[in-house]
């Protein structure tokens, strides 16, 4: 016994003895490294600190011609850059009453005149959220020494919202003019003078715009490849799948399909060539078998804070600009029910955003028609004006549908669009008392006789039951993301559904 | 007449329909009305903003160039009216102001007013200028900007004069510019003769700084070169100076101080040496070491692609005349010396002395050695030269003499 214990004693503290000397290598180790971090050779001359600007307004310059010193490109372009980083941190010391990077790029003089108004600002509590949304430069005057700028900003937008003490007072947007003086001053071009002056009114071209025509009713479906919904235009998109979809649908006789382009999806403010080719083949695919598409952009989008427009707006000039010739376009639908990030994101804000992109659309592309696509038909009637077609989404039974509709016909004259409506087969673990195949024909029968006798667009949800939802769509519930797997007329094996062979009928 | 009647039909056709075409009507009461006529102020004046309005808990949101402000009413006067006090800094900054006229998130009103630059009290003429150095002639040109400023900072409107005075030598020349676009420029050509040309500008009792170009010689043009020496000799001890002319542009400036000189020389061997010297006063120098033999040189200066000396030679003499040397025998050593220049001195410590050492088997070796007080001594040792008839050839200075047949045992 005796001896027993000994052994243990002996095995405990040559263990004992071990495990410190392991913890004492650990920690010299752990020393070593912590007195090698820091300081890499590689970083000495901050070359790697180059980041992307998160500030994009639409700036040109449309005229580089001046008396003195022909402007370089890189200096044009020099200028340009350190000018829109003054606007960006104005509208940010603005939004936040700080002073940061302020001295970057404002003179001493420019930043007196400044620091005035902030501390006046910070004094009241007034806070702007601003951006400006274009600049169209035109060079005055380059000396003959490369250190002095001065130009005119023509027809600035500026949109604002303005908090008074943490409420907001107003939102506008306003046009201005500047004149810019700029100084070379250690590297920068900082502002020396920035004055407003007098608008010169922008000559409008009295050409009457004429709109695309729109089918008579236009019989659409919302389309998403079978196997990567909500990932039409990523690395498995197949045009031959795409193809044969279009001919499907071409050959229930419906005359547009709906799709979507995701804001990250498509790179943000700096749109990805190969998503907007794949949209484009999309489009193509669509031209050639007589179908009319409705593109659904800004998908997923949730920011809309004021300072983010201008690469909102960077991103739908690119996809617009893209697009806006292409045989099959029918609409622009500028954003997939923006009414449910009203709670989260302040209806104001939302309704901020979409009118001042709305009147953006409508400036790059005159020519197609406007629709925005709510949720529901009550929110569709907040913005009316600025849409050429009002689009709604409804998922209720057919009574609540009918009255909503109602109320909406009532309040606009514009041509109305039920551009999401469908019933999921599912019964099952999550909803016992689910409709089938059966209901589904009914529903679809109810809801295009309807639309049929009162000449209202549609658009279905959709060709085909998915296998997978990704969260974003609908979160995480199982029971949500059972219901939205089977929506198709067609299921997950190929299969049609009942009702799939009533539609062509239906919608003659 | 029946054409009358068709006339009379369609003109008052016309004229009803004319009529009846509803003009558009404001439909909605304005909710306010601007009582302040006046629309262009003046900066660091008052600016005081009035409206007719029924909405009694109104703002005003004030917005310019550098930023946007919300103003609160001034204790109304009368019901019905409200009255705002832009204060500073808006109310000094020139330049375009917007306001807009809200209630709890309504805009009653929108409008602009105009503020002009206090042109009574232009306080700053601020100047640039560049480039600070230019090449005389008159092609050459700086630039002189102006951007002048009232005392609130902001910049005068068009057509302010300003003057612009200009100096150079004892000549002043005055002239009024005009402010365009915020500012005002001149060129101010290069004169022929290179010195400084001052320029400032002025209004009333207000100057810009004082502004310096320094006007300095165009290209230099192409020039002549000599040489001075204290002797002749090509003893690898004393130093030639090389010396320019006066080098000077077209119009006879001298150029800059420093300009760099570059002394190409080229032996009659086909060497080639260098050395350069910068101008001071328009002359530059530079000193080289004397040959170790007798040469001749060619020499060429250069400023870099701009200008060039016509070529000068320069030749070396001997600067030893005998090298008396001793061969013993039964040593095998050979004993060179006393070396004595042209004046009979002692050569200095450490000129080189070479023997060449060949024999009839045409083995040759070189050896070289360094003087000391005049003495070279070299050993030939037997288990390097086999016994035999060699040949033994001393050089110093470029000057040799040959022992020819010498026996080593």
């Amino acid at each position: 016994m005796k001896n027993q214990n000994k052994n243990i004693y002996r095995a405990l503290l040559i263990l004992s003895f071990i495990g410190m000397n392991l913890l004492i290598v650990f920690a010299i180790g752990q020393i070593i490294t912590y007195l090698n971090t820091g300081a890499d050779k590689s970083k000495m001359l901050n070359l790697s600190l180059k980041s992307e600007s998160s500030y994009k307004p639409h700036l040109i310059w449309s005229d580089t011609l001046n008396p003195s010193r022909p402007l370089e490109k890189p200096t044009q372009k020099r200028v340009a850059q350190d000018y829109l980083n003054a606007w960006y941190v104005r509208e940010v010391a603005l939004a936040t009453n700080e002073f940061k990077g302020i001295e970057d790029y404002y003179s001493q003089s420019a930043r007196d005149k400044f620091e005035e108004l902030l501390n006046h600002n910070i004094q009241a509590q007034t806070q702007i959220e601003g951006t400006s949304l274009n600049h169209n430069l035109k060079l005055e005057f380059y000396s003959a020494d490369g250190q002095f700028i001065s130009f005119k900003d023509q027809n600035v937008h500026e949109s604002q919202r303005i908090f008074s003490a943490g409420n907001m007072v107003l939102q506008q947007t306003i046009e201005a003019s500047y004149r810019v003086i700029m100084l070379l001053e250690d590297g920068f071009w900082r502002i020396r003078q920035l004055v407003r002056i007098p608008q010169q009114n922008a000559v409008k071209t009295s050409d009457q715009v004429v709109l695309k025509e729109i089918p008579e009713q236009i019989k659409g479906i919302n389309y998403y490849p079978q196997h990567h919904p909500w990932d039409t235009f990523g690395d498995t998109f197949e045009a031959s799948v795409i193809k044969e979809d279009f001919k499907k649908i071409r050959a229930l006789h419906f005359n547009t399909i709906r799709v979507f382009v995701g804001y990250e999806d498509f790179g943000k403010a700096e749109v990805k060539q190969e998503k907007l080719d794949k949209l484009k083949k999309l489009m193509d695919l669509a031209a050639a078998e007589n179908l009319k598409v409705i593109v659904t952009l800004f998908d997923f989008y949730g920011n809309y804070s004021v300072i983010d427009w201008s690469n909102t707006f960077k991103h739908a000039r690119t996809v617009v600009t893209a697009l806006k010739k292409h045989p099959a376009l029918l609409a622009w639908d500028l954003k997939n029910e923006p009414n449910l990030d009203f709670d989260s994101r302040d209806k104001g804000l939302v309704l901020f955003w979409l009118k001042n992109h709305l009147a953006h659309l409508k400036d790059l592309d005159p020519n197609t028609a406007l629709t925005i696509g709510w949720s529901n038909a009550a929110s569709a009637s907040l913005i009316t004006d600025e849409v050429d077609l009002v689009s709604f989404h409804s998922y209720e039974d057919f009574e609540s549908f009918k009255r909503s509709f109602k109320e909406l016909r009532a309040q606009t004259s514009k041509p109305l669009m039920l551009q999401e409506f469908g019933l999921p087969t599912y019964s099952g673990i999550w909803n016992p008392m689910g409709a089938d195949e059966q209901d589904q024909t009914a529903y679809y029968t109810q809801f295009l006789d309807f639309t049929n006798a009162n000449e209202l667009h549609y658009a279905l949800w959709t060709l085909y039951d998915f296998e997978q939802i990704p969260t974003e769509v609908v979160g995480r519930l199982p029971w949500r993301k059972a219901k939205q797997k089977h929506f198709g007329l067609i299921d997950k094996n190929g299969t049609a559904k009942q009702a799939l062979k009533n539609i062509q009928e239906l919608q003659d | 007449m029946r054409v009358q009647k068709v006339y009379i039909l369609i003109l008052t056709l016309v004229l009803l329909l004319g009529f009846t075409s509803i003009p558009k009507l404001q439909t909605e009461e304005s909710a306010a009305v601007l009582l302040t006529r006046q629309d262009i102020y003046t900066a660091g004046n008052s600016v005081t903003l009035s409206f007719k309005t029924e909405a009694q808990s109104a703002k005003l949101i004030v917005s310019n160039a550098l930023g946007t402000s919300i103003f609160e009413a001034e204790k109304t006067t009368a019901s019905g009216k409200l009255q705002f006090l832009i204060t500073e800094p808006y109310c000094k900054s020139s330049g375009v102001l917007n306001y807009t006229l809200i209630e709890e998130g309504q805009t009653l009103l929108s409008g602009k007013i105009q503020l002009k630059a206090d042109t009574a009290k232009i306080s700053k003429l601020e100047s640039y200028l560049g480039p600070q150095r230019i090449a005389a002639g008159g092609e050459d040109f700086a630039q002189f900007t102006i951007l002048p400023t009232d005392q609130y900072d902001n910049p005068l409107p068009d057509g302010t004069e300003i003057l612009l005075n200009t100096g150079y030598a004892n000549s002043n020349s005055q002239e009024v510019l005009k402010v365009n676009e915020f500012i005002s420029w001149k060129n101010v050509h290069a004169t022929t003769r290179s010195g400084r040309i001052f320029v400032a500008a002025n209004r009333d009792t207000t100057t810009s700084k004082l502004q310096t170009i320094y006007v300095d010689a165009n290209l230099a043009t192409d020039f002549n070169i000599d040489f001075d020496r204290p002797n002749s000799l090509a003893d690898a001890d004393q130093l030639t100076t090389l010396k320019t002319s006066s080098i000077k542009d077209r119009f006879n400036n001298v150029v800059p101080d420093a300009t760099l000189v570059n002394f190409v020389i080229v032996t009659n061997t086909g060497a080639i040496l260098q050395t350069s010297g910068n101008t001071i006063n328009g002359i530059a120098e530079a000193q080289i070491q004397h040959p170790a033999e007798p040469q001749s040189w060619t020499v060429t200066a250069y400023i870099t692609g701009i200008a060039k000396s016509k070529p000068i030679t320069i030749s070396y003499d001997k600067a030893v005349e005998n090298i008396p040397a001793n061969w013993d025998a039964s040593n095998r050593r050979l004993n060179v010396g006393p070396l004595n220049g042209m004046l009979n001195q002692t050569l200095p410590e450490g000129t080189v002395v070479t023997l060449k050492i060949s024999n009839t088997n045409t083995k040759i070796e070189t050896h070289t050695k360094k003087t000391e007080a005049g003495h070279v001594v070299f050993d030939l040792k037997k288990a390097f030269y086999p016994s035999g008839i060699y040949s033994l050839e001393i050089s110093v200075l470029g000057v040799s003499r040959t022992l020819n047949s010498v026996n080593l045992k």
